[in-house]
This record gives structure tokens, C-alpha cells and sequence, in this order.
């Protein structure tokens, strides 16, 4: 499902002395089914952006489309909205309230008035995506581990069949192995169920790994789209940006500077250790 | 380096002139933790913490890493006797944490960060929050008027004094926590996780700050993390796994060992991952690779020879 930000401002409390422009003149577009990264500084409008996606806050001016929903400063269909774009705010299990994992995964597609028998597929079928297992319904989501309980919360938000998934930090304050398994579940919603996915991170190197598209924002702006290659590409503006380029790409440049001929600017460890095993083996010198 | 020169400090101050060889910061002998077993223990009385052994020297910066549920989390909590062993005992700067009388001076000793920087903050402003631990001890208003002022500059937070505290950012919330700590004069300082939730900024404002610190001060560090920049500036790492320590030593020991932190659910530093990687593709390189800056000295060397 597509988004377009058309000259998109908020200024929160407009009006009064508190008045703060967070987002301005934003112009943005997100292909259907693409992975897409937001990236920026905190205070950046990063979530203040997500956040107009599924209706939770209205433009001060200019417009946006989700899909064939339109939303402008006057008029926004949250109903038809909230289904489709399924949101996930940092921290999502601190909002698990319910006595068992299986009532609080099925309490979004209650909500929305679908019949028993269509929650009851909805749950099984996001309990299945994001790889929780039979015995852990019945439990309290006190019971769980960490990474088990945002998965309970991510299936929360899936089991209302949203086509397009948000993410704010999905992998703040989870271990390593918890981060891992995140974010191979982001990347196979959207390789095997299509699923529009966005994600707002802090980190360079899940954006560069993940992500099809980045956006860079600063000061409510949204200062350079492109692929990793090309936002990367573009030391400058991240520097502005106050980020920084992902470890890997780092490390290359390090390398370049004592190289004749310097290696491609790369973003993984593995892209890397091919890069390097095929440079020795055409020079002979393994 | 640091070790060395606090606890030389400290054998000088130890007992207003007798001469007292240093005692450990942080002295743990066969530790063993189980929870009490409640409704939502899977496993009832199942020891969390299963015979720990560890001695920390004074000033020195210790980084102990481990999976979500490793123990880890537990441990920290032994060190400022937040919990204490159900079997072995834990002296912190000599004194039992068992022992009730000295519990609040353990307290105060050993101060504790923890993840989130909006659960720590009490005042209405930055200096009057760094005073509150200050008040509870009854420290004469002269005394901590200084004593506030020292702890905001140190933690390089002295522009913020007249901050209201939902102002500041992640990173200078987690620093006037450290501040406040700074302020009651602890030996010890326990971080767990605490740069957590902080944007890369905020980390590296925490890191420096608390480096600071430990060089400067001679405080010693305990810090919990998942991050590997932060534990390769380590003096000493350590991998807790199941309740016990599975790895000890220095970064240039511990992180090396790829495969055991992976199996421990960690993660692996950038230049170890990529030099073990291009060594099973047949590509001499030297076993003890650790900083970025070592395999491009190696790397170039490879790809430059004719």
C-alpha cells in the first residue's frame, strides 16, 4: 500500500506560546510493499511523520495518502485507516494487559467488530508470522521473555491484517539474539507476506542491512531519500544529519584511505568478505 | 592502568595512616540466587545465579555481558544489595551485603543506573535532583550546595542546573543519574544497561562521561551492556551464561572467542566477525584481531603487495 506526503507541516499546539513546528513541508513517497527506514537525530519528527500514517495525528497543512484513504488538516476515515496501517510504538509490550497471550492478541481484531471465527484465524495466523508457539497462549504475558513478549505485541498489531506495518525502535532494549530475531521477522513480512514495512531506528547498520529505502530526517525535515547506496554515499549529509554511516561502510573507508583502489562503499559483513576473497583471488594473493 | 593508580589512593587513605593493604571493591564468593517461586515460575526454585566467583579491584572497569535472562541483570542487583545470596556471600568494599547495619552505607558505596532515564528522576529541577539522595542523608545545606555543584560538573551537566528535568535529553537524564550517584561520594558504579534506551549520541555522552570517571575518579565501573564498542574499552569482560560466569578476562581475550558469544546469544565485535569470516574463506590473518584499526593494517598489507 503506497503513502504520499504531500507538503505535509504539524506544528503541535499551534496557536499558543507553546506553538512547535515539528514537521516541515515534508514531501515524501513510500512504494507499495517497500521496506523503508526512517533515520534521524532524536527530535528529528521521525515519530511525529509515523505518527500521521495511521491517523493518530492530523496535518497542520498539507495532505497525505494512504493507499485510497486521504487525510488533510480537515478530514481523515481513522476507521478504515487504523486497519490497514498497524502500528507499533516503542516498547509495544508494555502495553500487554490482558490475562492471557492469546486474549491480548485477539483484542485488536475484537475491537474491530470482525466475527469469532475471523479472530480466531487472525490470531493463529499472526501467532504463526511471528513465530510464538501453542503453549505460550495460555500464559500471562508476565511469563514470557522479553523478546517473546514484543513478539506477542507485534502479533497483536498483525492479527488485524494490516497492509502496511510501523514500527517505532522495534529492537530498543531487546539482546542480541532478540534484535536478530525482529528483524528477520520484519524482513519476512514483507518478503513472503508483501507487506509494506517502515521502521524508524537509530541504528545505521539495521537500516543499511534491511532496508530498500532511507529517509533522513532533521529538524522536521526530511533532508535526502534514496537506496542505502546512495544515502550512504552521502557522508555530508549525514554528518548534518548528526548520524553516522554504518559500521561496515566505516570500516571501508578506513581501508580505502590506504588503498590505490579503493573497495565499494558496502554495508554488510557479508558483501564485505566477499568483496575482499574476490579482490585477493583475481590478484593471486591467497 | 586505572587500577593501579586508585588503588594506590586507596592504600594510602585506607584508616588515617595505618597502612591497610587495598580490599577489593567487589568480592563474591560462590554466589547462588534463586527467586522465590511464585505463580509465574515455570521452574520453581530454580537458582538463577549458580555459584559465582568474582573479584573486582578498586578502579578498576569491569563489563559484564549476557543474554535477556542470563543472570546478568540478578548479578548487578547483588552488588548493592538490592537482593541477596541465598548461598555464598558478596563483600562489597569489605562489607557483607547480608549484614543489615551495613546496607545503607553498601548503598551509598555502590551506586546503581538502571535502563530506563525516565524511572530515575525524582527533583523538580536537574540540581535539586541531584540533591535528594543528598537530603535523605542529612548532609548540612553549605556541604550540599558544594557537593551538588562538583557532581553536575563532573558529569558536564552544570549548564543544565536550573533544567526542568522532562527538558533534557535521554542522554543527560542517564548523566544527572550518574550525578546523583556522584554527589553521596561512591567508590563503585553499577550501570545496567543504561544506555539502553539512549540515541547513539546520548550513548557516547554516557561512555565519556563515565570513563571519565573511572580514569579521573578512580571509580569503579560495573557495567552491563549488549553493546561491543562498549565493552572493547573494557579493563576486564564478563560473559554471564545460565547463571554462571562462562567467560573472564580482558576485551582482547574474551571477545576473540567468536563462536562462544554467538552461542551465548551475543553479539560479536565488527573486525573479529569479519576476520573469522575471511579466515575460513583461507586468508591468513592473526588470531588476535580485535579493533577495526588492526584488520586494516592487515587488510592493506594483502591487498596492496603485488
Amino acid at each position: 500500500m503506497e503513502i504520499v506526503v504531500q507538503s505535509l507541516t504539524h506544528i503541535y499546539q499551534p496557536g499558543t506560546i507553546f506553538a512547535r513546528t515539528a514537521l516541515k513541508d515534508v514531501n515524501l513517497n513510500i512504494p507499495s510493499g517497500s521496506f523503508t527506514a526512517i533515520v534521524g537525530h532524536t527530535g528529528s519528527g521521525k515519530s511525529t511523520l509515523v505518527q500521521h500514517f495511521n491517523g493518530l495525528l492530523r496535518p497542520t497543512e498539507g495532505t497525505l495518502r494512504v493507499g485510497t484513504v486521504e487525510i488533510t488538516p480537515r478530514k481523515s476515515d481513522l476507521r478504515a485507516l487504523r486497519q490497514m496501517v498497524g502500528m507499533v510504538f516503542q516498547y509495544p509490550e508494555h502495553q500487554l494487559f490482558e490475562e492471557t497471550v492469546e486474549k491480548d492478541i485477539a483484542f485488536g481484531p475484537k475491537q474491530l467488530g470482525w466475527p469469532d471465527e475471523l479472530v480466531r484465524q487472525s490470531v493463529a495466523e499472526a501467532v504463526r508470522m511471528v513465530g510464538l508457539k501453542k503453549e505460550h497462549l495460555s500464559r500471562s504475558p508476565y511469563a514470557l521473555s522479553g523478546g517473546e513478549r514484543r513478539r506477542a505485541a507485534l502479533a497483536g498489531v498483525l492479527a488485524m491484517r494490516p497492509k502496511v506495518l510501523i514500527l517505532d525502535e522495534p529492537t530498543a532494549g531487546l539482546d542480541p539474539r532478540g534484535r536478530r530475531e525482529i528483524l528477520a521477522l520484519l524482513e519476512r513480512l514483507h518478503r513472503e507476506e508483501g507487506m509494506t514495512i517502515i521502521m524508524v531506528t537509530h541504528s545505521m547498520e539495521d537500516a543499511a542491512r534491511y532496508a530498500q529505502q532511507l529517509v533522513v530526517m532533521k529538524d522536521g525535515q526530511v533532508l535526502l531519500t534514496g537506496t542505502p547506496q546512495e544515502v550512504f554515499a552521502r557522508e555530508d549529509v549525514l554528518n548534518a544529519a548528526g548520524l553516522a554511516l554504518p559500521e561496515p561502510a566505516r570500516f571501508v573507508k578506513a581501508l580505502n584511505s590506504r588503498l590505490e583502489r579503493p573497495l565499494p562503499l558496502l554495508m554488510t559483513v557479508e558483501a564485505l568478505e566477499r568483496e575482499i576473497v574476490a579482490r585477493l583471488a583475481r590478484e593471486g594473493m591467497r | 592502568m586505572a587500577f593501579f593508580v586508585s588503588s594506590f589512593f586507596l592504600y594510602l587513605e585506607g584508616g588515617e595512616g595505618a597502612i591497610m593493604p587495598p580490599v577489593p571493591a567487589i568480592d563474591v564468593r560462590g554466589l547462588t540466587y534463586a527467586y522465590a517461586s511464585d505463580e509465574h515460575s515455570e521452574e520453581k526454585n530454580h537458582a538463577v545465579l549458580q555459584g559465582i566467583d568474582l573479584q573486582v579491584a578498586p578502579g578498576e572497569y569491569v563489563v559484564i555481558l549476557g543474554h535477556n535472562g542470563s543472570g546478568k541483570s540478578t548479578f548487578a542487583k547483588q552488588l548493592n544489595a538490592l537482593l541477596t545470596p541465598t548461598d555464598g556471600r558478596v563483600l562489597v568494599c569489605g562489607m557483607d551485603t547480608r549484614d543489615e547495619a551495613h546496607r545503607w552505607e553498601i548503598r551509598r558505596q555502590a551506586g546503581m543506573v538502571f535502563q530506563n532515564p525516565d524511572n530515575q528522576i525524582v527533583g523538580t529541577n536537574v540540581a535539586e535532583d541531584v540533591a535528594f539522595g543528598l537530603e535523605n542523608m542529612g548532609v548540612s545545606p553549605d556541604e550540599m550546595v558544594r557537593r551538588v555543584e562538583e557532581a553536575l560538573a563532573k558529569l558536564n551537566i552544570a549548564h543544565l542546573a536550573e533544567q526542568e528535568p522532562h527538558q533534557l535529553s535521554g542522554g543527560q537524564k542517564q548523566r544527572l543519574a550518574i550525578a546523583g550517584i556522584m554527589a553521596m561520594r561512591p567508590s563503585i558504579l553499577i550501570l545496567d544497561e543504561a544506555t539502553a534506551m539512549l540515541d547513539p549520541q546520548g550513548r557516547q555522552e554516557v561512555m565519556e562521561a563515565v570513563r571519565q570517571l573511572n580514569r579521573e575518579e578512580g571509580i569503579t565501573v560495573i557495567q552491563i551492556t549488549h553493546f561491543m564498542e562498549e565493552a572493547l574499552l573494557a579493563d576486564r569482560v564478563i560473559v554471564i551464561h545460565e547463571g554462571r560466569i562462562r567467560l573472564v578476562g580482558p576485551p582482547g581475550e574474551v571477545l576473540l572467542q567468536r563462536d562462544v558469544l554467538l552461542d551465548a546469544g551475543l553479539d560479536v565485535p565488527f573486525a573479529v566477525e569479519l576476520a573469522s569470516r575471511l579466515r575460513r574463506q583461507g586468508i591468513k590473518l592473526d588470531e588476535n584481531i580485535l579493533h577495526g584499526e588492526q584488520l586494516v593494517e592487515a587488510l592493506w598489507k594483502l591487498l596492496s603487495n603485488p
